[in-house]
């Protein structure tokens, strides 16, 4: 049906596109996501328009003024701050800006006046990279352990599951908040962001072990594997070629639902205030100014993070949905 | 022993047993199943709730002798050990006790019986990972035992045309063969891991009894046929009295963990008909 | 033959709780900093009534003798001491404990009985216009993080002019919400699959449908992995709660528990964990005990 095969078309396309956004964010954002405007905090959205003030139509898109000056007009590959693509290269190149004092707040300011535009790009590099790379780690050290619990079984399979067990008899998110406990409480934001992939990688990786043990334990009881035990194959060959396979598509599930989830711990830990610190942007902390009520009433703006959030969510769910009931 | 007159011995086991101590957890609520015919008891047990230790006695101390380029059956009831002789001998079960020679170096542990010995598992197809290709399941014996030597001379076209399958198979995927193409494929990859130069013996555990009579007739050809060319010993495992009539040149029974008769085929005075 | 299973149950929750202390206590040992960490920049405050208070405190001891003393205190039912609050932990914890559980439990009751008659009505009109308007609902539902559904309730609230961390409503309703969806989709997925097993089919031709069916035949059939599924969503919900009663303001665990590990407050945070294990804990335990009353095969097995 033409409708099913839609699905995970857009998702994908969704997802690559976000993706690349977001890797972009240096060049798409039109300011510093540090830079500070004292002067204009809170404001709404500040869209552009095609006709000025003076009932004049214009093809290049114009911003308006606070004053009497003429409204200023939007300029593409404008050379603004300074940022660095990947930490490794540094450009200034910016896809779109306006002159100064002209200002360009596509999603509003917070109460710093720091554009939230720029802000929600650059965070999401925080959130994105700390929910991928946890994944990986979370998988990495369920399907090292896990096959080695399925595979040897005995000792080793013992402790490694009453290991699990004791992993998964706490909820995730008291787990995830006392391992974030024995850290520092204040620490500068990369490291921050690093922490925490390495604490909610470990955190998560009882579930997958478990999953990969099972596939493990009844791929070794195959035909298979015994006629390979009897061409005097090591244990490893078996692992490598004849059980390990089996996880693949298991292992590709798993991350498609553990991406959103470890983003959304970064998110929550974020939130209230355990995650990254100011002054470095992520999903999070970009919502945290709406506990306080007074925001969360009127800068309706703010919650433009929490769209994002959802939509990558929404996206890599229904990916999971279409691996789990196969290829539509 | 070893005159040039007489027929090389492939294979001899000596007083092989192998036994089961089947431990019941503390913590466990449901005692534990066995599936053997035979089992002694250590303690008296009303329920099975206050027995801590069984015993299995599998193998009682095995016998056997066979000649090089000759098919030795196997013939027995279920739970006989028949099962566990041949995967003894294959060194995929450590035994209790006993030797095993073959040709004249004795090998115990059994790590590298699997060079001179081979066995082909009842349900072939089962044996073969579906997602291999014809030519990797072929070629998994020589990496896996990662002797390089082996592996450059061999050459899968040739394996294939040993069993009767076309070259062109090399590159389809296991599960994409038919039963019987299965069955030879199983008994190619179990050729191309013995070692040309020992004692060449392969083991078919009940291989040929789910197969349709065609296609074990076809198996049963191909099988005699490269008894011939290669000088191979065949140890057949069966419920089927008549097919081991048929193949071997001799006959054995085993009951209860030891050989009862053994017989060569001209003489033959069957245990029970079958049909 | 129950009650020897119950005893095998609950030694092993002793001895996971046994792992889970030792766990925390070392965990927490290994953080740079401790309560009086803060007050060491007071310029105000000597070195020496500093150290004297780290004594009081006992935060001098060793890991082994702090764990002793502390299983002591657990034996005399105090649990530790607080030190924010000066006062034994197990005192503070009570009432936020009551508070927790009200939360945690209505909303797994009110989820449930929402979840099991819509997923059946779902799973019986298969394909229809229900299905899909509850599929998309729970695709959204399911996308939507709770601390988004939390915002969002609360500025509903705020809106309406409604807001008061008191009432039990607005937290209730954002936790079941957000657990609804995954319980929807797997009550759905195994009447699904139980509705195609030959048992099935039988019933159906010896007439029995509507209600009768789906709820005296293939919902029994189907509680196996629906009782495995209590259990997981315990586990979801006590997480969920934590981060709802912060938002929200519910005074519960979770805002002290926050309070706690930026204060360092040692055994508050030692025994915060050690009780969202045990509500945990009680959840499976629970979850057990259905399959056993729900399920004749392992009545028969056990």
């Amino acid at each position: 049906m033409k409708q099913l095969v839609l699905v995970p078309r857009l998702t994908t396309t969704i997802l690559i596109v976000l993706h690349v956004t977001i890797l972009l964010a240096g060049f798409l954002a039109p300011y510093d996501p540090a830079m500070q405007n004292r002067t204009s905090p809170l404001l709404p959205p500040i869209g552009v328009h095609f006709v000025d003030t003076l009932g004049v139509f214009h093809l290049r898109p114009l911003v308006r003024s606070a004053g009497r000056t003429p409204d200023y007009p939007l300029r593409f590959f404008v050379s603004g701050s300074t940022y660095r693509f990947l930490g490794l290269w540094t450009f200034r190149t910016h896809l779109f800006g306006v002159e100064e004092p002209g200002r360009l707040f596509l999603l509003g300011t917070d109460e710093f006046g720091r554009d939230q535009f720029s802000r929600i790009l650059w965070g999401g590099q925080v959130s994105l990279l700390i929910g991928w790379l946890a994944t990986l780690l979370a998988l990495g050290i369920g399907l090292a352990l896990g096959s080695v619990a399925g595979f040897f079984g005995g000792w080793p399979d013992a402790a490694i599951m009453r290991g699990a067990e004791l992993f998964l008899a706490l909820p995730w998110l008291y787990l995830l908040l006392a391992v974030r406990a024995f850290l520092p409480l204040s620490l500068p934001p990369h490291a921050t962001a690093m922490i925490l992939t390495v604490i909610i990688g470990i955190v998560g990786w009882a579930r997958p072990a478990r999953l990969v043990r099972g596939i493990v334990l009844s791929a070794r009881e195959r035909d298979y594997v015994s006629a390979a035990r009897g061409f005097g194959a090591s244990s490893w060959h078996l692992l490598r070629r004849h059980c390990l396979p089996e996880t693949y598509t298991v292992l590709a599930t798993q991350a498609t639902l553990l991406i959103p989830q470890f983003m959304l711990a970064e998110v929550a830990l974020s939130f209230i205030g355990l995650g990254v610190g100011e002054p470095a942007p992520s999903w999070g902390n970009l919502l945290a100014p709406l506990r306080q009520i007074p925001i969360l009433a009127s800068a309706w703006w703010m919650m433009a993070p929490a769209m994002l959030v959802m939509v990558t969510s929404w996206c890599f769910l229904s990916l999971g949905d279409v691996f789990v009931h196969g290829e539509t | 022993m070893d005159s040039l007159n007489s027929p090389r011995r492939a294979l001899a086991v000596h007083g092989l047993t192998k036994t089961y101590h089947a431990q019941r957890s503390w913590l466990s609520l449901k005692r534990i199943e066995f599936n053997w015919s035979l089992c002694a008891r250590s303690k008296k047990i009303d329920s099975a709730r206050m027995s801590y230790l069984s015993v299995v006695h599998a193998l009682r101390g095995v016998d056997l002798e066979l000649p090089a380029g000759k098919t030795l059956a196997i013939v027995g009831p279920s739970g006989s050990g028949k099962s566990t002789l041949a995967r003894c001998i294959a060194g995929l079960l450590q035994p209790t006790s006993g030797e095993i020679w073959f040709g004249d170096q004795s090998l115990l542990p059994a790590r590298a019986a699997h060079r001179y010995v081979q066995l082909v598992f009842q349900d072939p197809g089962a044996s073969l990972n579906p997602r291999f290709t014809v030519a990797d399941a072929l070629l998994e014996p020589l990496r896996a035992a990662q002797s390089s030597t082996r592996s450059s001379c061999f050459s899968v076209a040739e394996g294939l045309q040993q069993v009767g399958l076309p070259a062109a198979l090399a590159n389809r995927l296991t599960s994409q063969l038919s039963g019987g193409q299965k069955a030879r494929l199983a008994v190619a990859r179990a050729l191309a891991a013995l070692d040309p130069d020992g004692p060449a013996i392969l083991i078919l555990d009940e291989s040929l009894g789910s197969m349709d009579l065609c296609v074990r007739a076809q198996m049963i050809n191909l099988l005699v046929d490269l008894q011939d060319q290669r000088a191979l010993t065949y140890i057949l495992i069966s419920h089927d009295v008549s097919l081991a009539a048929h193949m071997a040149d001799e006959i054995a029974v085993m009951a209860e963990g030891i050989i009862v008769k053994r017989e060569p085929r001209v003489s033959w005075t069957g245990i029970s008909p079958h049909v | 033959m129950f009650r020897r299973y119950l005893l095998r149950r609950l030694v092993h929750v002793i001895v996971l709780f046994a792992g889970i202390s030792a766990f925390s206590f070392v965990l927490l040992e290994l953080a740079p900093g401790d309560f009086l960490g803060e007050a060491k920049l007071n310029p105000q405050m000597s070195p020496a009534t500093l150290a004297a208070l780290r004594e009081q405190y006992g935060l001098n001891k060793s890991l082994g003798q702090k764990y002793l003393s502390w299983i002591g205190s657990a034996a005399r039912g105090e649990f530790g001491i607080s030190f924010a609050y000066n006062l034994p932990v197990s005192k503070i914890l009570r009432p936020r404990v009551s508070k927790t559980l009200q939360l945690t439990l209505s909303s797994l009751l009110l989820s449930w009985f929402i979840a099991v008659p819509l997923g059946v009505w779902s799973a019986a009109a298969h394909n229809g216009f229900v299905d899909r308007a509850v599929g998309v609902a729970i695709s959204a539902l399911l996308a939507t993080p709770d601390v988004v559904l939390a915002c969002l309730a609360l500025l509903m609230a705020v809106r309406l002019r409604a807001f008061h961390s008191a009432n039990p409503v607005l937290p209730v309703a954002v936790l079941t919400l957000g657990a609804l969806p995954i319980l929807l989709r797997h009550v759905r997925a195994a009447l699904l699959d139980v509705a195609n097993q030959p048992f099935a089919q039988v019933a159906r031709a010896n007439g029995i449908s509507g209600a009768g069916l789906w709820f005296g035949c293939l919902l029994p059939a189907a509680v196996n992995p629906l009782t495995s599924l209590f259990g997981l969503s315990v586990a979801g919900l006590i997480s969920s709660s934590l981060l709802v009663e912060v938002l929200l303001g519910w005074p519960g665990v979770g805002p002290l528990f926050v309070e706690a590990i930026a204060a360092r407050d040692f055994y508050l945070v030692v025994d915060s964990v050690m009780l969202s294990a045990l509500f945990l804990s009680g959840g499976t335990f629970l979850a057990d005990i259905l399959l056993y009353v729900f399920d004749p095969r392992i009545r028969m097995e056990l």
